[in-house]
């Protein structure tokens, strides 16, 4: 059974490396099967970051063209999942930048929206903003680990992979991303105990 | 346990609050995005691009590396006008004329004129081995002189008597009777 899973994990890979091979000959089909899979952890991630939803999937695309100018350094040794998400995580420091230089921006410029249900939306807006100042104010490694773990439910081995680090390494900067997330977001994580439920990253 | 379990539960109340404060992306906007990343190698450019791109430290020095090589060779080998003009050997500047093999001059094939020969016949050299013999043995038997022409004043008989030792005055008192008849 364990074999099994073994040769399907081989043939998973393998696939992958064919379709790795295919992209970087100029195979626009085969990039578009490499990285399709993983355009629901890019999207997250993307919008955590920017905060907008249409701003995200222009990042998104920004994402995908830089993986695949960094294809012919791709390290066959490292899923290319954990590959994909390490540029989308320094991206995303990038982006961070540049969404706060916009809303700087559009604090002034911008009329104020009227939303459908002002005051869930208010708490959405605020919950969400509050998160990401959160994540901001941890050191980068940490804040990049936090996003992998949370928004890209990637497992620690697959961190390790992205950060260049080892998997322990990659459990501890978690394990200290996750408690400093806990005590910034105290008082919201104690309003919200209704959505305990939610499934969490796998290991 | 109960610390643990604690712990486990804040873990998802995190994991929930992520959740929620970032929406999932609809389907139309994954097809979207799935057929935006299908053009991205053709706006990018091919393959090879990509991995010039990504290794283009190590291919700049490659090339230098190369090009460097290149030049040192043709700089060796004075191609394209390049480096000092070549000095050939020493012993390539001798005429191709005096590299011509001569022939050495045969040993037995000395021509004689009938003259040359002549006068080679008159000195009677001796050359055999059993001549040479007699030659050793006697050093004036070699001279072959006549009688008349070896002693023609009767020296030789009066030096060397056949019988009796010479005094030393008979010989001089002959010798001086000799320049006086001469």
């Amino acid at each position: 059974m364990a074999s099994s899973g073994m040769e399907q994990a081989d043939e998973s890979f393998a696939a992958e490396q064919a379709l790795i091979e295919a992209a970087l000959v100029g195979d626009g089909s085969a990039f578009r099967r490499l990285v399709e899979p993983h355009l629901p952890m890019l999207h997250r991630i993307a919008t955590r970051v920017s905060h907008n939803p249409h701003l995200a999937e222009d990042a998104v695309q920004e994402a995908l063209t830089l993986t695949f100018r960094r294809l012919g350094s791709y390290r066959h040794d490292v899923p290319f999942k954990a590959f994909l998400a390490a540029v989308a995580a320094r991206q995303a420091h990038t982006l961070a930048r540049a969404e706060r230089r916009r809303s700087k921006r559009e604090q002034v410029a911008e009329a104020p929206a009227t939303p459908d249900n002002p005051e869930a939306e208010m708490r959405g807006a605020t919950a969400a903003r509050r998160v990401r100042q959160a994540l901001w104010a941890m050191p980068k490694k940490r804040r990049e680990a936090a996003l992998l773990r949370l928004d890209g439910g990637l497992s620690y081995r697959e961190i390790g992979d992205a950060l260049d680090s080892s998997e322990g390494s990659a459990r501890v900067l978690v394990h200290t991303a996750l408690n400093q997330l806990r005590e910034l977001l105290a008082d919201l994580l104690n309003d919200e105990p209704g959505q305990e439920d939610s499934t969490g990253a796998s290991s | 346990m109960k610390r643990e379990q604690s712990g486990k539960a804040d873990d998802l109340r995190l994991q929930a609050l992520f959740d929620a404060t970032v929406p999932e992306p609809s389907q139309e906007q994954l097809d979207r995005m799935a057929r935006a990343s299908a053009r991205i190698p053709e706006q990018v450019g091919s393959g090879v691009m990509a991995w010039l791109r990504a290794r283009w430290r190590p291919a700049l020095a490659l090339g230098f590396a190369g090009a460097a090589t290149l030049v040192a060779a043709l700089w060796l080998g004075g191609g394209w006008g390049l480096g000092p003009k070549p000095v050939p050997p020493v012993a390539l500047t001798v005429p191709t004329a005096d590299l011509a093999p001569t022939t050495p001059p045969p040993e037995d094939d000395v021509v004689l004129t009938p003259d040359e020969e002549a006068m080679i016949a008159d000195l009677d050299i001796t050359q055999d081995d059993e001549e040479q013999d007699v030659v050793e043995g006697d050093p004036l038997a070699g001279l072959d002189l006549d009688e008349g022409m070896a002693d023609p004043f009767g020296v030789l008989d009066l030096l060397f008597p056949p019988n009796d030792e010479p005094s030393l005055d008979e010989w001089s008192a002959a010798y001086d009777e000799l320049l006086e008849e001469g």
